[in-house]
């Protein structure tokens, strides 16, 4: 990485980061499969819900029979950080017209965002529109299409859960969850290890009386409240 | 299980569609004019791990509403070598592909 901040370097500083997506695409699209949806809604979801997480949970949620209402209400209690990375990347558009602004946070993810804060280190804590759209545009074209290969390769598979292919799903949470408890330096590793176990015990609690539709959201609106009370507690206290 | 039509999964991708597409785009448009409440952000920062790991636990636990819930045990133990793979390789792809084959042999086993 270096200071450039054109299309082009944008491209090059992507590539990297574009196997992880292809990665998770084609999980995504075998996953997708698996539960019986066609190459269109996959590709449809990538386009339109684009969000890698949201996606395996409708994919899941969708099988459970889940109702809408706690569907989107789940998608947004998953893509409320993003609430986060946005507004820690606008400040660096705020030159930039309205448009641009729009631009830039309808593609953003959570891998484009990393990729910006990496380069603010680089570029004396700057970015530009056309770096962050080369970035954001690369990983929504691939994304698109590894989504799409994985449903086709899915459908060549006839018995997928005789694969165990149907825990990619699982297999994803836990990495997702291991690689956010590392990178979020915000919070020490031994508190979200407290805030984990936190949520075992309400989950295994909760499901005696919540049913499983509502069961995750019940369990993350709880936890955040105690985390919340927690660090007050912590912090008036010094 | 049961197939979901198309129109009903079409709108499932527009109303989610228009949930992550707000989250992304709202900052922008609001943080200069008001700006986030400091509760709001407080609240939102432990999302991401409890949202995770309740999913996680979730596929971990089966549901007898009424009653104590019991483990899912091929997939608790298929656990195991995904956290190790994650530790390991910190690669989502390696992540998936070992919880893939050890959920496939314990199934193959019992």
């Amino acid at each position: 990485m270096n200071s450039d901040l054109t299309f082009r370097t944008g491209l090059k500083d992507t590539l990297p980061t574009v196997f992880g997506y292809i990665g998770i695409g084609l999980a995504f699209g075998i996953v997708s499969r698996a539960a019986d949806m066609s190459v269109w809604i996959a590709l449809l979801l990538a386009l339109i819900t684009y969000s890698g997480a949201a996606q395996f949970v409708i994919v899941s949620m969708v099988a459970a029979q889940s109702p809408l209402i706690s569907i989107v209400l789940s998608v947004f209690m998953l893509s409320a950080r993003m609430l986060l990375t946005s507004m820690t990347v606008a400040p660096y558009f705020a030159d930039e017209s309205m448009g641009k602004n729009i631009a830039v946070g309808t593609l953003l993810t959570d891998e484009t965002f990393a990729l910006s804060m990496s380069k603010l280190n680089f570029t004396d804590h700057k970015l530009s529109y056309p770096w962050l759209t080369a970035a954001n545009i690369f990983a929504y074209s691939t994304w698109a299409a590894a989504s799409v290969a994985g449903n086709l390769i899915g459908s060549l598979i006839p018995d997928p859960e005789k694969f165990g292919l149907d825990y990619a799903l699982v297999a994803m949470f836990i990495g997702l969850l291991y690689l956010q408890m590392i990178g979020d330096h915000s919070m020490k590793f031994s508190f979200q290890v407290e805030l984990v176990l936190l949520v075992l015990v309400l989950t295994y609690v909760g499901m005696i009386f919540i049913p499983s539709s509502l069961l995750v959201l019940v369990v993350t609106i709880v936890t955040c409240l105690i985390g919340m009370g927690v660090r007050r507690r912590a912090n008036t206290n010094i | 299980m049961q197939t979901p039509t198309f129109s009903y999964m079409l709108l499932v991708i527009i109303t989610t569609g228009l949930v992550t597409w707000l989250c992304r785009v709202l900052p922008f448009v609001v943080l200069k004019k008001w700006g986030m409440p400091r509760w709001m952000v407080d609240f939102l920062s432990f999302v991401p791990v409890a949202i995770m790991s309740a999913l996680l636990f979730d596929n971990l636990l089966v549901q007898h509403l009424g009653s104590l819930p019991t483990l899912n045990v091929p997939n608790t133990l298929a656990a195991i070598p995904c956290f190790i793979a994650a530790i390991l390789t910190r690669s989502l792809l390696v992540i998936a592909v070992v919880g893939v084959i050890s959920l496939a042999l314990i199934r193959y086993i019992m």
